[in-house]
C-alpha cells in the first residue's frame, strides 16, 4: 500500500479517465468492426461502460480515508458559508465570546478561590472562633479562657490586622507589613518554621524582649537568605527585635505578611476590647459539629467565670468558610450571572441558526434529492456549529485573558486567592467544556428539526415554507420564551442590588459628608511618650488649621465614623444594670460637631475651657440618651468608663464623667447597621491617649486643598507624618464599593441579556412575518385592517414575553433569594422591583416585536399575492 | 458475480499475459463462454484496488490496433496470491458440492 495515493489523487483521477477513454476507443473500434456506424458504435461503448463518473468517484474514494475526508471538506464548506455571511457569523461568534469569555474569568477565579483547598496539612481541621451577636473578634480574656478550657482545640491562636511599619536592618529602611500573633500560630496552621523557633513565654509578657519572625521573601530579600540571621538583633517601628525564625518557602495567609511578631497582653483597657482575630486546629478526633457543641458549655463556663449574664458566647465555623465568608456567595452569584448570559447567548444563536436554516431549505433539499444522506448533511450543519464554536471558544478565550485583568483589578473586595488568578489547565479544561457543552446545545434544535425534512414538500413548496415549519416555530418559540425567562432572572437581581445600592445612598448618615476632607496624623515616636505634649502639639495643630484660608472649621476624632471601631464597657453611675459592655469611645477636639455636622440635641457641645484641669465632661448619643434615660434628662447625670455591671476594670485611667450634651446619632462602624451607642470625650481630658488622631476640615475643597493642609502640618513639625489624605465622600464611596460592584455587574449582565433577548424576538418575529407574508396579505386582500395584522404580530411577541414572564418569575425568585445576603433595605422578594422588571421586559417585547410587526402591515396585498 | 471472484479470474487472466482492461473483460467473458458478464463499472475499480494492493502493476502501451491502453501485468506478490485465491476457491467449490450432493440423492 502506498501512501502517495492519498496525496496525489488528481493525477491518479487523470490516468483514469484515460484509461476509461482508451477502453471506449478500443470497443468503439470493436463496433465498428462488427459493422455498427461510428455513432452506434460510440454510444453501445458508452452503454456498456456505464458512468465513467462513477467509476472514477469509486476509485476516487478507495484512495481517501472516509471520515477525515469528509470532515475537511465539511469544514471547508462551513467556513466558506461563514465568510460569505459575516453579519451572522459575527453576531454568533461575538454572543459566544461573551459568554464564554465572561465564564473563563470567572471561573478562573472561583477555581482558585473556593475550589483549592487550603495550603495547610488538614484544613478540615482548622477553624475560626468568633462571637456570636457582636463584633466577631475576641477579647483577650476571652482567647486566654477558651484556648485553656475547650477541650476540642489541640491549639489554637489569635492574630490582629497587619500593620505598616519601617524596618531598619545596617543602613537599609524598608516598609513592611508587619501582622502581630500570638505564640503557635504557625503551629496551629500546621506549617513547620524553615529556621528558628516560635516565640517564647517571655516574648509574649506585656513587657518581655521583642520578637519577630521573618517571612521567607523578607530572609531573601533584606537578609539575603542568611542562615545565620537568628539572633540578629533589628529595628522595626520604635522597637528592637531578635529575630527568632523565618517562615517556610511559600507560606501563605490571607492577611500578607513581611513579618510577625508577638501578640501580648497590653496589661490595659485594650485587651477588653474585640481586636483579637482567634483561630484554632481542632483535634483529630473531634468533628465541627461536636466543637461547636463544646463551645456553648464553655461560652457557659466563661459566662460564670466572668460573672456576665449577657454574655453571648463564642462559636465555630470552618477556617475556610471564615476566609471566603462572602466572597463565596459574590463569586458563586457571579459564576451564576455568566452561566444564563451563556444560555441566553446559546438560545439566541440556536435561534439564528435556525432561521439560517429556514433560508437555506432548498439548498437541503436539493441536496437530499441529489442524493445526499440525511446524516451526511446533519454532520454538514454540526460541523458548521461546531466551528463557530470553535471560534466563539477562542475569541472567548482571547477575551477572558483581558476580562479577567479587568475582572481582579475592580473586585472591591479582597480575594482570598493562595495561588495566583490565572487562566491555568484546569481553566482551559472549563472552557473547553463549556464550549462544547455550548455547541451541544445550539446545535441541538437544527438537529432536531432538518432529520424532519420532506424533500417533495421543499421542493413543491418553492421557497415559501409549509408543513415542516411547525415543528421549527415551536422550537423557536421556546427557545424564545427561556430567554425571556433568564432576563427576568437577571433584570431581577439587577434591580434589587441596584436598589440596594441607592438605598444605602439614602442611609441616614447622621453628619454632613460633602465638603468634608480628612487626614491621619500618627503620633511621632517621642509624642506617644509624652501624652501631654502630643495633646498640646494637637491642640496648636487645631488652630493653626482653624486659620488656613478657605477653612470654614477643623477638628480632630480617633476614629472616622463608618472606618474602623473602638470600644470599652461603659456604666451609668450608680446603675449597674445600665452598663454597655461594647461602647463606642470617641474622642474629639472642640469643633467636631459644627465640622461635621452633627446636631447637639441638648446641652452643649466640647469648647476650648473643657481642658484637662476643668471637670470632666461627656457627651452621649441619641442611642444611649434613649436606652438609659427613657424620660428622664441626662443632662448632669454622670456616666462611668471603665465600669460594668458595678465592677471597674484594672488598668483604665478614665474617670466618672458629667454629660453635658446629647448628640445626634451617626452611623457608627457599619453603614449597614443602625448607630450603635457611642460617648465622646474631650480629647484635652483624655491624657492617657497615646494614638494618632483623624482630621476633619470643612472647607473649599480646591485641588491644592489638601496639599496647602499637609503643608500646614509639616510647617509645624517636619517629622509629623500625614496619611490617609482622604474626602469623607471618598470613604463613603469606598464603603459602598462592594454594593455599587454588584450593583454594576448584575446591571451589565442584565443590560447583555436584555439586548440578546430583544434580538431574539425581533429575529423570530421577523421570520415569522416574512413567512407569512402571503397570508397577510390574504388577509389584507378580504379586508382586514393594517390595525388587524398589527396586533396579530404584536400578540404573538407579547404572548411569548408573557410567557417568559411567567416562568422566569420562580427563577427570577430562588436567584433573588440566594441574593438576600447582599442586599440592604430591600427584601429578595421586593414586588415594586419585580413589577419594574416585568413592566421593561414587556416593553421591550413590544418594541422588537413591533419594528417586523410594521414591516407585516407594510405588506401590499397585490404583491403578495402575485409572490404566489 | 461472487464478491472477490471478479479479482481471482483478473489474476488469472494476467497469468498468460499482461493485458488492458478491454480484453482482461473480453478474455474473462469468452473463457466463461459467455456465461461471466464483467461490468465495466466494477472491473476498473477492482483494477485499481488489486494496483493498490501490489497484486498487479500497470503501464502505458500500445493496443493491438496501434492505440494507447493501460496494461496490467501479475506481480509476483499477485502470482502467489492467485495460487493461494485459487486453492481457497477450490476448498469453497468442493465445500458447496458436498452440501448439495445430498440433494442430488434425493
Amino acid at each position: 500500500m502506498r501512501l502517495s495515493r492519498y496525496f496525489r489523487r488528481t493525477q491518479w483521477d487523470a490516468e483514469r479517465a484515460r484509461e476509461v477513454e482508451a477502453y471506449l476507443e478500443i470497443e468503439t473500434a470493436d463496433n465498428i468492426a462488427r459493422g455498427m456506424t461510428s455513432a452506434a458504435a460510440r454510444h453501445a461503448a458508452r452503454r456498456k461502460l456505464g458512468n465513467p463518473t462513477l467509476i472514477r468517484e469509486e476509485i476516487y474514494r478507495m484512495n481517501s480515508i472516509g471520515f477525515v475526508e469528509i470532515l475537511w471538506r465539511d469544514l471547508r464548506y462551513a467556513s466558506r458559508l461563514l465568510r460569505k455571511n459575516p453579519g451572522f457569523t459575527l453576531a454568533a461568534v461575538a454572543s459566544l465570546a461573551l459568554g464564554i469569555g465572561a465564564n473563563t474569568a470567572i471561573f478562573s477565579v472561583v477555581h482558585t478561590v473556593l475550589l483549592r483547598a487550603l495550603p495547610y496539612p488538614q484544613p478540615n481541621q482548622l477553624v475560626h472562633v468568633g462571637g456570636i451577636d457582636r463584633p466577631v473578634d475576641v477579647t483577650i480574656p476571652e482567647y486566654a479562657f477558651w484556648k485553656e478550657h475547650a477541650a476540642a482545640f489541640s491549639s489554637a491562636a489569635g492574630l490582629r490586622g497587619v500593620s505598616n511599619q519601617t524596618l531598619i536592618t545596617g543602613e537599609k529602611q524598608e516598609s513592611i507589613d508587619v501582622l502581630t500573633v500570638t505564640a503557635g500560630f504557625f503551629r496551629t496552621l500546621g506549617v513547620t518554621l524553615a529556621l528558628g523557633r516560635d516565640f517564647d513565654s517571655a516574648e509574649t509578657q506585656p513587657n518581655g524582649p521583642q520578637a519577630v519572625i521573618l517571612s521567607d521573601s523578607l530572609w531573601r530579600r533584606s537578609f539575603a537568605g542568611d542562615p545565620q540571621v537568628l539572633g540578629r538583633v533589628v529595628r522595626l517601628g520604635e522597637g528592637s527585635y531578635t529575630v527568632a525564625g523565618v517562615a517556610p518557602r511559600g507560606f501563605w495567609f490571607p492577611q500578607s505578611a513581611d513579618a510577625f511578631v508577638p501578640l501580648r497582653p497590653a496589661g490595659n483597657l485594650s485587651d477588653r476590647g474585640f481586636n483579637t482575630e482567634m483561630i484554632a486546629r481542632l483535634k483529630p478526633a473531634i468533628s465541627l459539629r461536636q466543637a461547636q457543641a463544646e463551645m456553648a458549655t464553655v461560652t457557659e463556663d466563661y459566662r460564670r467565670a466572668s460573672a456576665d449574664p449577657d454574655y453571648t458566647g463564642l462559636s465555630v465555623i470552618p477556617y475556610r468558610e471564615w476566609i471566603v465568608g462572602d466572597v463565596q456567595t459574590k463569586l458563586l452569584l457571579l459564576f451564576g450571572a455568566a452561566g444564563l448570559l451563556l444560555l441566553i447567548a446559546c438560545s439566541n444563536l440556536a435561534g439564528l441558526i435556525l432561521a439560517r436554516l429556514a433560508a437555506r431549505q432548498k439548498e437541503i433539499a436539493v441536496r437530499l434529492a441529489l442524493g445526499g444522506s440525511s446524516s451526511r448533511l446533519l454532520r454538514q450543519f454540526f460541523t458548521e456549529n461546531m466551528l463557530l464554536g470553535l471560534a466563539g471558544s477562542l475569541a472567548g478565550l482571547l477575551g477572558a485573558h483581558w476580562l479577567l485583568k479587568g475582572l481582579v483589578a475592580v473586585i472591591p473586595f479582597q480575594l482570598p486567592a493562595s495561588a495566583p488568578i490565572q487562566l491555568d489547565l484546569p481553566v482551559l479544561a472549563f472552557t473547553l467544556a463549556i464550549a462544547l457543552g455550548a455547541g451541544l446545545v445550539f446545535s441541538l434544535s437544527p438537529f432536531f428539526s432538518s432529520s424532519r425534512l420532506d424533500v417533495h414538500e421543499t421542493l413543491k413548496a418553492s421557497g415559501r415554507s409549509t408543513g415542516t415549519g411547525g415543528v421549527r416555530q415551536r422550537t423557536r418559540n421556546i427557545l424564545v420564551v427561556s430567554q425571556v425567562a433568564l432576563s427576568m432572572t437577571l433584570l431581577v437581581a439587577a434591580a434589587l442590588t441596584i436598589q440596594s445600592l441607592y438605598r444605602m445612598h439614602q442611609e441616614r448618615l447622621g453628619f454632613t459628608p460633602q465638603g468634608l476632607i480628612t487626614f491621619w496624623t500618627p503620633p511621632t515616636p517621642a509624642r506617644r511618650r509624652n501624652p501631654v505634649a502630643l495633646w498640646n502639639f494637637e491642640a496648636a495643630l487645631l488652630e493653626r488649621l482653624r486659620a488656613e484660608p478657605g477653612v470654614r472649621s477643623a477638628a480632630a476624632i480617633n476614629v472616622l465614623p463608618l472606618t474602623s471601631q473602638n470600644n470599652f464597657p461603659v456604666q451609668r453611675e450608680g446603675h449597674p444594670e445600665q452598663s454597655i459592655g461594647g461602647m463606642e469611645i470617641r474622642l474629639v477636639t472642640p469643633g467636631y460637631f459644627e465640622a461635621m455636622g452633627i446636631p447637639v440635641l441638648r446641652g452643649r457641645s466640647f469648647n476650648d475651657h473643657d481642658t484637662s484641669s476643668a471637670a470632666p465632661v461627656i457627651l452621649v448619643n441619641e442611642t444611649v440618651a434613649r436606652r438609659w434615660w427613657p424620660q428622664g434628662n441626662p443632662l448632669g447625670d454622670r456616666v462611668v468608663p471603665c465600669r460594668f455591671q458595678g465592677k471597674d476594670l484594672d488598668g483604665c485611667k478614665e474617670m466618672p464623667r458629667e454629660v453635658i450634651g446629647v448628640a445626634g446619632d451617626t452611623k457608627t462602624v457599619e453603614l449597614k447597621a443602625p448607630p450603635r451607642p457611642t460617648i465622646y470625650i474631650p480629647a484635652a481630658q483624655a491624657t492617657w491617649y497615646t494614638g494618632g488622631m483623624n482630621w476633619v476640615v470643612r472647607g473649599n475643597l480646591s485641588p491644592t486643598f489638601a496639599g496647602e493642609l499637609r503643608r500646614a502640618v509639616v510647617q509645624m513639625d517636619p517629622h509629623q507624618r500625614v496619611d490617609r489624605v482622604r474626602t469623607m465622600d471618598e470613604i463613603l464611596a469606598s464603603i459602598t464599593a462592594d454594593s455599587r460592584f454588584d450593583a454594576w455587574l448584575f446591571g451589565a449582565f442584565a443590560a447583555l441579556a436584555l439586548a440578546l433577548t430583544a434580538i431574539g424576538i425581533y429575529g423570530l418575529l421577523s421570520f415569522t412575518v416574512a413567512r407569512r407574508t402571503n397570508e397577510f396579505g390574504t388577509r389584507m386582500a378580504l379586508g382586514a385592517s393594517r390595525a388587524d395584522v398589527l396586533r396579530l404580530v404584536l400578540k404573538q411577541g407579547v404572548a411569548l414575553t408573557a410567557a417568559g414572564l411567567v416562568i422566569g418569575l420562580a427563577g427570577a425568585l430562588a436567584l433573588a433569594r440566594s441574593l438576600s445576603s447582599l442586599l440592604f433595605g430591600v427584601g429578595p422578594t421586593d414586588p415594586f422591583s419585580f413589577a419594574a422588571v416585568s413592566l421593561v421586559l414587556l416593553g421591550v417585547g413590544l418594541l422588537a416585536s413591533y419594528i417586523p410587526a410594521r414591516r407585516a402591515t407594510k405588506t401590499d396585498p397585490m404583491v403578495a399575492l402575485r409572490y404566489e | 458475480m461472487l464478491q472477490g471472484t471478479l479479482d481471482l479470474l483478473i489474476l488469472q487472466t494476467l497469468l498468460l499475459g499482461p493485458a488492458h482492461g478491454h480484453t482482461i473483460a473480453h478474455a474473462i467473458e469468452r473463457r466463461s463462454e459467455d456465461v461471466l458478464q464483467v461490468e465495466h463499472g466494477s472491473l476498473y475499480p477492482a483494477l485499481h484496488r488489486l494496483e493498490n494492493r501490489a497484486w498487479i502493476a500497470s503501464f502505458w502501451g500500445t493496443s493491438e490496433n496501434n492505440r494507447k491502453a493501460r496494461y496490467y501485468r501479475l506481480t509476483p506478490a499477485g502470482r502467489k496470491q492467485l495460487i493461494e485465491q485459487t486453492s481457497r476457491w477450490e476448498r469453497l467449490v468442493h465445500a458447496v458440492n458436498r452440501v448439495l450432493r445430498p440433494a442430488e440423492e434425493q
